[in-house]
């Protein structure tokens, strides 16, 4: 059992932990860059203890939902502990990764006025390179919902990027 | 005008793809940690590979970007490009005059720049399962060889020392990974990488850490890392490939490729590096190109954007 458990995760660690790793980082505010290694680390953790619920025919999109998971835990974590100590206030919406990231204005703008269903989907396929089935696997939808639902959160982005007026 | 989704790639903060800094040691705790209660705890042998270009689906977008007649502001901190930090400029060799003009140190506050620069283009230097095989053979690791969908390849000796040659996204990787046992020394590991036929001279740093790949004398944004305990490597890992090609085009001047990005970067850019990123062209080549590094600072904290040093209409023409 060992061996073939061990290899395994020797080969998805060896696929995917630069993929999980650029997953996180495009995510990581509030917490530091100082966090990452550490939660790369957790959700390969995670991913050992529940090997044999690792689909072989959809890998990715399931370490991407452990490390998703992890990293909400994580700033949860982060935010109450700020909110507790008196850092920062608490509040029910906190600035997402991309405010605060995101140097071009114009895409600045065009994110943070699409829902956040939509830019979630949106930038796990733009960023992130998940396709269609991926999407679905993550996200417990059928592939014509990832689809339809892809496809919405591309034009209402395109419409908000295209509309904006430089001040 | 870019496209919405041209800039939104443009945007990606992971533009420079994540390493773990010690794989080996990841993998070893998290191998030991008991999943059963009847499980003993055991040493997993060292085995983990990672990719040091870019991710396939952020290529597209870099290609649709140098396919665009104005040139575009590159990522939020750094092309979306091979490895790791931009770097500081540095003297290329003297084989040419043009790579001497380029030769002038040019960090500083904006202004003229050098009016030429080489780039490279760069290829696989032989097959996956070939590369896998010579670079085994060269650190010692013979075993086993394992393919993963057709681009990474792995060689595991019977002690767990681990060779990957990686293919799967931009310029090729290798890593090394000597497992339980003692690895080389950085100036073996170097000694025997030299014979790779690759476009550089590998140079393992002696305490661990990184060091800039220089090739003919460019020194690029292409990173070889290591991390060294006792004197011997547990884990490096860096580019492979080789230069087929060199050609000579003449640079933008560092503010003419400021005046096509927005007014918040130019605003920002106060000084600028040249260093050489590893790009992929709308017709598949891999080409390293001179880039223009601005820096400045943002919100009280270091900042950097960057933009192709030459005409992007320019490349493949030599003009």
């Amino acid at each position: 059992m060992s061996d073939a458990r061990d290899d395994r995760l020797a080969r998805v660690i060896a696929l995917y932990e630069s993929a999980v790793g650029n997953y996180l980082r495009r995510r990581l505010y509030p917490l530091a860059a100082a966090d990452l290694d550490e939660l790369v680390a957790d959700t390969f953790t995670v991913v050992w203890r529940r090997l044999e619920s690792l689909p072989a025919d959809a890998e990715l999109a399931w370490i991407i939902g452990v490390a998703r998971n992890v990293l909400r835990n994580a700033q949860r974590s982060r935010r109450r502990r700020d909110a507790y100590e008196g850092a920062v206030a608490a509040q029910r919406s906190a600035p997402a990764t991309e405010d605060v990231v995101i140097a071009d204005a114009r895409v600045r703008h065009a994110l943070t006025a699409l829902r956040e269903d939509d830019r979630e989907i949106l930038l796990l396929h733009e960023w992130d390179g998940l396709a269609v089935d991926d999407l679905a696997q993550l996200l417990a939808i059928s592939p014509d919902a990832a689809a339809v639902r892809l496809s919405r959160a591309r034009a209402r982005f395109r419409a908000l990027y295209d509309e904006w007026d430089e001040p | 005008m870019r496209d919405a989704f041209e800039a939104l790639a443009a945007q990606d903060p992971a533009a420079v793809a994540y390493h773990h800094g010690d794989l080996a040691g990841l993998t070893t705790s998290i191998a030991s940690i008991r999943v059963r209660p009847a499980r003993a705890p055991r040493t997993f042998r060292a085995a983990v590979a990672a990719t040091v270009a870019t991710a396939g689906a952020t290529t597209a977008a870099l290609i649709a970007l140098l396919g665009a007649p104005a040139l575009p502001l590159i990522g939020f901190a750094a092309p979306r490009a091979t490895v790791l930090y931009s770097t500081k400029f540095a003297t290329p060799s003297n084989s040419t005059a043009a790579r001497r003009s380029a030769t002038r140190p040019v960090a500083g506050a904006l202004g003229p720049g050098p009016s030429l620069a080489a780039a490279y283009r760069v290829t696989l230097p032989a097959t996956s399962l070939r590369a896998i095989e010579r670079l085994g053979d060269a650190l010692g690791v013979v075993g086993s060889i394992a393919g993963y969908n057709g681009t990474v390849y792995s060689e595991t000796s019977p002690t767990g020392a681990r060779v990957i040659y990686d293919t799967s996204t931009g310029l090729a990787s290798w890593r090394y990974l000597p497992g339980p046992t003692p690895g080389l020394t950085p100036a073996a590991l170097s000694r025997a990488l030299a014979n790779q036929h690759w476009g550089y001279a590998p140079d393992v740093p002696a305490r661990g850490g990184s060091a800039a790949v220089v090739v003919d004398g460019s020194v690029t944004s292409l990173r070889v890392v290591a991390t060294v305990r006792h004197g011997h490597v547990v884990d490096a890992v860096g580019p492979a490939f080789a230069v087929a090609a060199i050609v000579n085009y003449p640079l933008r001047s560092p503010t003419s490729a400021l005046e096509g990005l927005s007014s918040e970067t130019r605003a920002r850019a106060s000084s600028f590096t040249l260093s050489w990123t590893a790009f992929t062209l709308i017709d598949s080549t891999e080409w390293l190109l001179p880039t223009f590094v601005f820096h400045g600072r943002a919100e009280a904290r270091p900042w950097t954007a960057s933009a192709l040093a030459i005409r992007a209409a320019a490349i493949g023409t030599g003009r």
